[in-house]
């Protein structure tokens, strides 16, 4: 009986630690947003996006070996900078090329604003690396094809805050191109970031989820991972209460302590929101986990017929909302 | 790991252990710390610091506090309370109530909601250890223990030496 009640004192004391969700606010504007996205738009975009991987002339191996999961000879980028550059200027932009670095390691990054109301100096960042290996028809070319959606579906709105978003190069070069980018202080201004980082592969079948050393994330790959660190939190708790109300996408956040870089988060830091996190930039990661799912992951078969449409275009939904909840719509 | 090490040496070298009906010793300890549930993943490897008193050699109270790097910076704090053999070999076995504090990696509920913090555990652990009178030496002592709303403590402590002048 002794040890019952004090089994039933430390459970109390838990819950009592436990701290509460986050209060609510009003996301019924960033969800309207994120409904209107046109889904139909996604797959075309990413296939024109991999057709021009396959067809482009390779970026310089030199000094890089072909590891397994990296196959460096295989890295294209410019036909993707010439189409992201199309699309935001017929959404209305007015695109730039931002290129950091020397030599071989020169980055060519496409960037594009749709400037704050009421408080342009703090940026909402929206950014998808534009590099890929073979077609990349997951890795990157959906997150490259839902930022230009959600920049599309933002230009019929006013937001408080500016709205940016970055087409980063030479991720695939161990993060090279924003890891430049940051550095020369082309990030900060920026005060909530979202990265997409390989989003459009999903399976609801058994075991489709590879496991990972500390994310309890279950066996069935039909969900959104979001990575979050100690800045980011409060970004990923407002995201799960949008979604709760909206039902976008399945999505599962785990927030890492500190700057999140660490041994046990090495994961997480695969993805340009690794420079993000060690500069103290609030930044989410959405990914489909890519190699912890997808079996095409760095490899030739990563081509469009291999993506889940019906997912890619709620992850697109809910990165819309995303984006318009952290900028504020104006009236 | 060299303060371990020297206090080993010392304890080696020391006389057998006098028939004191409470001994108060200070220990330090390293080893590795990992809890696991459905929302927290929290540990890594360390050292720390304590003090034990064992009571007619036999009955023993022990808290501790061990600071972890891996996931961040991490620390446990630990109160336990054995029995071990009388002797120079004297296993023990220990119960502990182990508490978790610091960064961990967490899964958020649905609502955004936290996990609670910090994580807490009870279990056992069960020590090889060397007593003489100038202190003690307990290798590879292993641990597991429960959270009451779920998860798994599992602790490995490689090396910890007390000693008393």
């Amino acid at each position: 009986m002794k040890a019952g009640s004090l089994l039933l004192a430390l459970f109390s004391l838990a819950l009592a630690c436990a701290p509460p969700a986050p209060a609510p606010e009003d996301v019924e504007p960033a969800i309207a947003i994120g409904r209107a996205l046109e889904t139909a738009n996604l797959m075309p975009t990413v296939e024109a996006l991999a057709a021009g991987h396959l067809s482009d002339t390779k970026v310089s191996c030199a000094g890089y070996g072909p590891l397994d999961l990296y196959p460096a000879c295989e890295l294209s980028r410019d036909a993707a900078v010439g189409f992201v550059m199309d699309a935001f200027a017929r959404a209305g932009l007015a695109p730039r090329i931002v290129t950091t670095g020397t030599g071989a390691q020169t980055a060519k990054h496409v960037v594009a604003e749709w400037t704050g109301a009421t408080r342009p100096a703090q940026v909402v960042l929206l950014a998808a690396h534009l590099d890929a290996f073979y077609a990349g028809a997951d890795d990157n070319s959906s997150g490259v094809a839902v930022m230009l959606e959600t920049a599309r579906v933002l230009a019929t709105h006013r937001f408080a805050r500016t709205v940016r978003f970055v087409g980063f190069d030479l991720e695939e070069r161990g993060d090279e191109g924003s890891a430049q980018f940051v550095r020369e202080g082309h990030a900060d201004d920026v005060v909530a970031a979202i990265v997409l980082e390989t989003v459009g592969f999903a399976s609801d079948a058994p075991d489709s989820q590879k496991p990972l050393t500390g994310f309890s994330w279950g066996s069935v790959g039909d969900f959104l991972a979001v990575a979050a660190n100690e800045d980011s939190l409060p970004l990923a708790q407002r995201l799960l209460a949008l979604n709760r109300v909206a039902g976008f996408t399945k999505i599962k956040a785990f927030a890492a302590g500190g700057s999140g870089a660490y041994p046990l988060t090495g994961a997480l830091l695969r993805s340009d929101n690794g420079p993000l996190w060690l500069r103290g930039v609030p930044t989410l990661m959405w990914t489909d986990t890519a190699n912890y799912r997808n079996p095409h992951y760095h490899k030739a078969t990563d081509r469009p017929e291999t993506l889940s449409p019906g997912f890619l275009g709620g992850v697109a939904r809910a990165t819309a909302a995303a984006v318009a909840l952290y900028a504020e719509v104006s009236p | 790991m060299n303060a371990v090490w020297s206090l080993v040496v010392v304890l080696a070298t020391a006389a057998p252990r006098p028939a004191e009906d409470l001994v108060v010793t200070p220990l330090l300890q390293q080893g590795a710390v990992v809890f696991l549930s459905d929302r927290v993943t929290a540990g890594g490897l360390g050292g720390g610091f304590g003090v034990e008193l064992a009571l007619r050699q036999h009955y023993l109270l022990q808290v501790d506090a061990t600071w972890l790097w891996g996931a961040d910076n991490a620390w446990t704090t630990r109160a336990a309370a054995g029995y071990q053999r009388r002797g120079f070999w004297s296993p023990a076995l220990w119960g502990t109530f182990n508490i978790l504090w610091g960064n961990r990696i967490e899964r958020l509920a649905d609502d955004g909601a936290r996990a609670a913090a910090p994580s807490f555990a009870l279990g056992v652990r069960a020590p090889v250890r060397f007593a003489v009178a100038s202190g003690f030496v307990s290798a590879l002592e292993s641990g597991a223990a429960l959270a009451p709303t779920g998860g798994v403590w599992l602790e490995l402590t490689l090396m910890a030496a007390g000693a008393r002048w």
